[in-house]
């Protein structure tokens, strides 16, 4: 323990929330050497994170509307395929128009990702359905792009177990019930453990990673957090009938994503607005839409047997009121700092998308030690965390120095 | 609709749930419900972290019988036209308990090996395509296993005739792994491992796979 404890830059903060961002964070923080609290109410990746299809955005499906989201998509997925590349598929994804108003976009949607650093290129049909036999063989046109599926529990896992080997206390099945305040600064965070005692954790700064619940968490520091819960039907199909990531060659829209994962294909989604945090549960009516979407991308999808549905909310940045229709509204990140409120420490970070999930956790961190007067530079580009399954293994502390990072040793 | 009574036991008591849900409707979504509703602080902790038999955490022994949460409907423990569905949840056996009904994964998951890739080739070894392995790690056949003789267990033992499979250079090696007293060889051919994973790994069959494949390298020495 000495070893790790001596990289310690002496600072303490308190990450609220234990999905895919929040694990991000813990990693990143833990290695620029900060001592990191880490609170969930229920399991770790249980929320919004533990519902995701997988896909491993490279920007394509957002090239013609957000081209800076495509882009730190591209970064961010490529980043990834090489930090934790035991929970990827990296696959590649084909964009099928299926008729010719859907192909009229092709020129431009190629353009479009080009300007984000996409290299994605046309094929011609008979192509495409050579690399995927089970597409649609009446498509009209089609863009290959460097799409891949991500295993939604293990990735994230994988980080959580990185921060553990670098000291990070994980608390799951933790409420947060209080911040602490003195001065105008966060002094600590209350918290009530499973077994019904209630602790308080000193700390310099805390983050709210809440995701959909970021709303209840900011209240009980006294700042209003702008989110809106989109929720969202999934569908998984039993069997691999396609094997890479199929898009739509359509502006985004409901059940126009077809992701392969292991033995399954997952169908994404549909999304509708909502009030409250859930839990969401997905409608016969869905159900079926996104069954019939996707037998238009993958016919042999029409007959195969159901898998499993379930619904997930998107932590999409704003209010009800400003995002009349949430295919709309962005799915860019932002990382609030509170101290513009009065309550210096106290931080949020709002929206986003579990591709960019360390780059969330990357801008956050930069924030965070800002305020506390810590230099130590992001590390979470360059180190490779350690497998998921050493998230329960025997506790060996480590130093940054005992990881690998994605050129060779540190 | 029907009217489910949910009753979970752990070692410190048992806890009981009602409430009336959709037969299509999972064990997993009747938790969640409980656990959102009035009856929060009498839901018991419980891992999930896909909803679709992917992350292998909601792992339960589910009226008796290993299996996943997320993937085992109400209509599959309770008859059509039923009036009342009783289901009895229980931590997998063999696991430490983190808190109430969710368990860290089951130790004999540390004999996974881990020189051994979680991908795996789509169709055969020419195939440039990957995809995750089947095993997802929930550890219901170390649950189900009877073994009681110092024992590997199927999980391990699985990937390590999967690895083979796919990845011919590593057989060898991972034979060596699997020759054990407490290997391939201890296996007592129960097949409840088989029985009840969820994703048809068919842990059973690649153990014989390995037994035989260990009884021709022995004869090959003979000769």
């Amino acid at each position: 323990m000495s070893a790790r404890l001596s990289a310690h830059v002496g600072a303490r903060v308190c990450i609220l929330g234990g999905g895919g961002t929040g694990i991000a964070l813990a990693w990143d923080l833990a290695l620029r050497g900060i001592f990191v609290t880490l609170v969930e109410k229920g399991e770790f990746t249980s929320g919004t994170t533990g519902r995701h299809h997988g896909q491993l955005h490279c920007g394509a499906r957002y090239a013609r509307g957000d081209v800076a989201i495509a882009r730190e998509c591209m970064e961010e997925s490529s980043l990834l395929k090489r930090l934790v590349p035991q929970t990827i598929e990296n696959n590649g994804g084909l964009f099928l128009a299926l008729d010719d108003e859907e192909a009229s976009g092709t020129d431009e949607f190629i353009a479009a990702c080009h300007a984000a650093t996409i290299p994605a290129r046309e094929l011609s049909v008979a192509d495409a359905l050579k690399l995927e036999p089970a597409a649609n063989p009446h498509a009209v046109r089609a863009v290959w792009v460097p799409d891949a599926s991500f295993d939604a529990y293990r990735l994230p896992a994988s980080f959580l177990a990185g921060a553990r080997a670098l000291g990070a206390r994980l608390l799951n099945f933790t409420r947060v019930v209080g911040v602490e305040i003195a001065q105008g600064k966060v002094r600590g965070v209350r918290v009530l453990h499973a077994d019904g005692r209630e602790e308080c954790i000193p700390c310099d700064a805390a983050v709210n990673a809440g995701g959909v619940w970021a709303a209840e968490i900011g209240a009980l520091a006294g700042v209003h957090i702008p989110v809106s819960p989109a929720p969202g039907a999934l569908v998984a199909i039993k069997g691999r009938a396609a094997q890479l990531v199929l898009s739509r060659l359509a502006p985004p829209g409901d059940g126009d994503i077809l992701v392969p994962q292991r033995e399954l294909n997952i169908i994404g989604s549909t999304q509708r607005m909502a009030s409250g945090s859930g839990p969401f549960f997905p409608t016969a009516e869905e159900i079926i839409f996104l069954r019939e979407r996707a037998a238009q991308l993958v016919p042999a999808l029409a007959t195969a047997p159901l898998h499993a549905a379930w619904a997930a909310a998107r932590p999409l940045s704003g209010t009800a009121n400003t995002l009349s229709d949430g295919r709309k509204a962005s799915r860019n990140f932002t990382v609030l700092d509170h101290g513009s409120e009065g309550l210096r420490g106290f931080f949020s970070i709002t929206g986003g998308k579990a591709t960019v999930l360390r780059a969330m956790a990357e801008k956050a961190a930069d924030a965070v030690c800002a305020y506390m007067g810590t230099d130590s530079p992001c590390q979470s580009a360059r180190i490779k965390p350690p497998s998921w399954r050493a998230l329960f293994a025997p506790l060996e502390a480590m130093r940054v120095e005992d990881f690998n990072t994605v050129g060779g040793d540190v | 609709m029907i009217a489910v009574s949910i009753i979970i036991s752990i070692p410190d008591g048992a806890t009981e749930l009602r409430g009336v849900f959709d037969p299509s409707q999972t064990v997993l979504d009747v938790l969640e419900t409980c656990a959102h509703g009035p009856n929060a602080l009498r839901t018991p902790h419980y891992r999930h972290s896909c909803h679709h038999g992917s992350c292998g955490t909601c792992g339960a022994i589910i009226n008796g019988k290993e299996a996943l949460m997320c993937l085992t409907r109400i209509a599959d423990l309770c008859e059509q036209g039923s009036q009342e569905c009783r289901i009895e949840l229980k931590p997998i056996h063999g696991a430490s308990s983190i808190a109430s009904l969710s368990v860290a994964p089951h130790p004999k998951l540390a004999y996974l090996p881990q020189q051994a890739s979680y991908l795996r080739h789509v169709i055969d070894t020419s195939s440039e395509l990957f995809k995750l392995d089947r095993c997802i790690e929930c550890g219901l056949c170390l649950s189900a296993c009877p073994v009681d003789e110092p024992f590997m267990g199927p999980a391990a033992l699985a990937a390590m005739d999967s690895e083979r499979e796919s990845n011919p250079a590593a057989g060898p090696a991972m034979l060596t792994l699997a020759a054990g007293p407490d290997g391939a060889n201890a296996c007592r051919r129960h097949i409840a491992c088989s029985r009840v994973c969820p994703q048809g790994v068919q842990p059973a069959r690649r153990i014989q796979r390995l037994v035989l494949a260990l009884q021709t390298n022995r004869n090959d020495q003979l000769r």
